[in-house]
């Protein structure tokens, strides 16, 4: 066994270990940012890891200065913006929800999914990046509109015509299968 | 929260309590995860970065400068793997008190030929650093050096690397001799998979199964024992040509290997190497080609083996020239360039070893290579074949370590043979 790393696999090291312990929440975002597409919320996951593995290894070249002061923060942000990007560059319709992840749970919880889905899926790309981040990821106004590159103001008022959105679609059921 | 009046507390909080009872069944499969952003990660870096291709023949700098190592004890990886059974238990008899170290260039590529493969593939196999999701670890470099225990001249043995063998520590099977380090590893990481490791401890043990099989192939192939081994990765040798400084390399021929794109009905290739016959200077990236051109040779991948000791005995040269072995100053800034893509064996005292040969330091090397019977095409692959009698038999004649004095024959290997000419230290040596 190795017993001291050089530094280049020492770095390397440290990414892997970065990367499986942010992977699942990563996920967990990009699942819900996509609406439920698993494909894309994995494609997105990689696609994330992949430009944090990038940044590491740069930041690592050139010294301390360019170091990232919170590494899973900032994937959150990496991800939250290459969805985004990836909404542009393709703005074709939604995949279907077919495939679901190996899901544990109840079937409330099931149900629960399936209508918290299908609400967020008919909302707007940014529309379900701001409540993701906001209800999900419990961002506040400021964090929120640095993710967005938008103006606090800009998000909260987003934030809150997705909120009306979404209750008009999802009625009282939410807080019925909450309770369950 | 929102001062908007038209907020409603109680529909965040549902909303926040349906993401996390929605998540919190949501179970991930980390490996597709993970290996797919390094897949994309590296092709990222390499985009961004040079381009690093080659194989690893500048392991042979802890070779053939294997003393100046010594006197610095910069931290090395290591790696334990001769102390384990496999190893010891496979190892012929030392029939005196010489030294035989294995320097195992390790490219990640199956094929030398990086412009082959798609580019992300290349790409990823290309970096040989720790991650295990990625297949094809191939020994490239296989160069044994002999140091006799008198302090005598130090022979170093390349082994091609397509040589047909018997495989020990990898499947029992017959295979390219490069191949057994990625058999063992791809072996050892299904085994160890679902055992809880970290990615990284993963990689580290499942490369010292590599290790430890490329080792007992070439003890058995070569009938001898392998006492030490030194690992390069293979991103070390562009960093390794840069700290060196231009080297100067003489062919025997003007050069041309012009790169070849890829297409469907046809295997790219070519370095785009350009070289006049005669001494050149050569800058990294050039160095790079100069090792890795195996297209447009009379001998192909033979006369790449030869190229990388020429170009090993032209950097110790340089480095001897440059009074580098006396200079702890430069030592040490040389060093720290090679040191990071390096692992060596933990048993490895180095400054013994130093003192044990100080032939390695000086002009004093002589490279040969093993012989090939043929070429045969085997699974649709072309291999070399090889008798391994005959191979343990000139192995045995050129590593006995006749006092000078004993035989008038002082040019032992010359009769034996040996696949071409050897090639000296002491100078440029002019290759193909």
């Amino acid at each position: 066994m190795i017993r001291s790393s050089n530094a280049r696999e020492a770095r390397e090291a440290e990414f892997l270990e970065f990367a499986a312990g942010r992977q699942g929440q990563l996920f967990r975002s990009a699942y819900f940012l996509t609406g439920g597409d698993t494909h894309l919320a994995e494609d997105l996951v990689q696609e994330t890891l992949g430009r944090m593995y990038s940044l590491w290894h740069r930041m690592s070249w050139q010294g301390r200065a360019r170091r990232i002061e919170n590494p899973a923060g900032y994937a959150q942000t990496v991800l939250v913006r290459s969805f985004l990007s990836h909404r542009r560059r393709r703005s074709n319709a939604e995949r279907p929800t077919a495939a679901f992840p190996d899901l544990a749970g109840d079937d409330g919880d099931a149900t629960l999914r399936l209508t918290l889905f299908d609400a967020l899926a008919q909302l707007s790309a940014r529309d379900r990046a701001v409540l993701v981040l906001r209800y999900w990821e419990d961002r506040s106004v400021e964090e929120t509109a640095e993710v967005l590159r938008s103006s606090a103001g800009a998000v909260r008022t987003r934030s809150s015509r997705a909120l009306t959105r979404l209750r008009a679609l999802l009625g009282s059921s939410l807080s019925e299968l909450a309770a369950l | 929260m929102s001062n908007d009046p038209q907020s409603d507390p109680e529909f965040e909080d549902d909303l926040a309590q349906a993401f996390a009872r929605a998540a919190a069944g949501v179970r991930t499969e980390a490996e597709p995860l993970l290996s797919g952003g390094l897949t994309r990660g590296r092709a990222r870096r390499r985009r961004r970065t040079t381009a690093v291709v080659g194989s690893i023949t500048a392991l042979a700098l802890v070779g053939a400068g294997g003393a100046f190592v010594a006197g610095l004890r910069a931290p090395v990886a290591t790696s334990n793997v001769l102390s384990q059974g496999d190893v010891q238990k496979s190892a012929p008899p030392h029939l005196d008190k010489s030294v035989n170290v294995l320097l195992i260039g390790l490219d990640s590529r199956k094929d030398m030929n990086g412009d082959d493969l798609p580019p992300q593939v290349v790409q990823d196999e290309l970096h040989a650093g720790g991650s295990s999701d990625i297949g094809g670890y191939n020994a490239d470099t296989l160069i044994v050096l002999h140091i006799p225990a008198d302090g005598g001249k130090v022979t170093a043995l390349s082994v091609p690397r397509d040589d047909y063998v018997q495989t020990v520590g990898a499947d029992g099977r017959m295979h390219k001799i490069k191949e057994a380090y990625a058999i063992a590893k791809e072996a050892a990481e299904h085994k160890l998979a679902g055992q809880g490791l970290s990615k990284a401890a993963l990689e580290q043990q499942s490369r010292d199964a590599g290790r430890s099989a490329t080792i007992q192939t070439v003890q058995d192939f070569l009938d001898i024992p392998i006492d030490h081994f030194a690992e390069l990765n293979l991103l070390g040798f562009y960093d390794i040509a840069k700290a060196v400084g231009p080297i100067q390399v003489c062919l025997n021929h003007a050069v041309s290997d012009p790169i070849a794109a890829r297409t469907a009905g046809r295997e790219g290739g070519g370095t785009g190497l350009e070289l006049p016959a005669g001494i050149s200077s050569l800058n990294a990236s050039q160095a790079l080609s100069f090792v890795r051109q195996r297209h447009n040779l009379v001998n192909g991948d033979l006369d790449r083996t030869h190229r990388q000791q020429a170009f090993l005995a032209s950097v110790g040269h340089k480095l001897t020239q440059d009074g580098l072995f006396g200079d702890l100053g430069k030592m040490q800034s040389l060093l720290g360039m090679v040191k990071k893509d390096v692992v060596l064996d933990d048993r490895w005292n180095l400054l013994d070893f130093a003192q044990q040969a100080p032939g390695l330091t000086g002009d004093n090397v002589e490279f040969n290579t093993l012989p090939i019977s043929g070429f045969k095409t085997i699974d649709g692959e072309g291999v070399n074949t090889v008798d391994p009698d005959l191979i343990k038999k000139i192995v045995q004649q050129l590593f006995t370590d006749t006092p000078a004095s004993s035989t008038p024959q002082a040019g032992q290997a010359a009769a034996l043979p040996m696949q071409g000419p050897p090639v000296k230290t002491g100078g440029i040596p002019c290759v193909n």
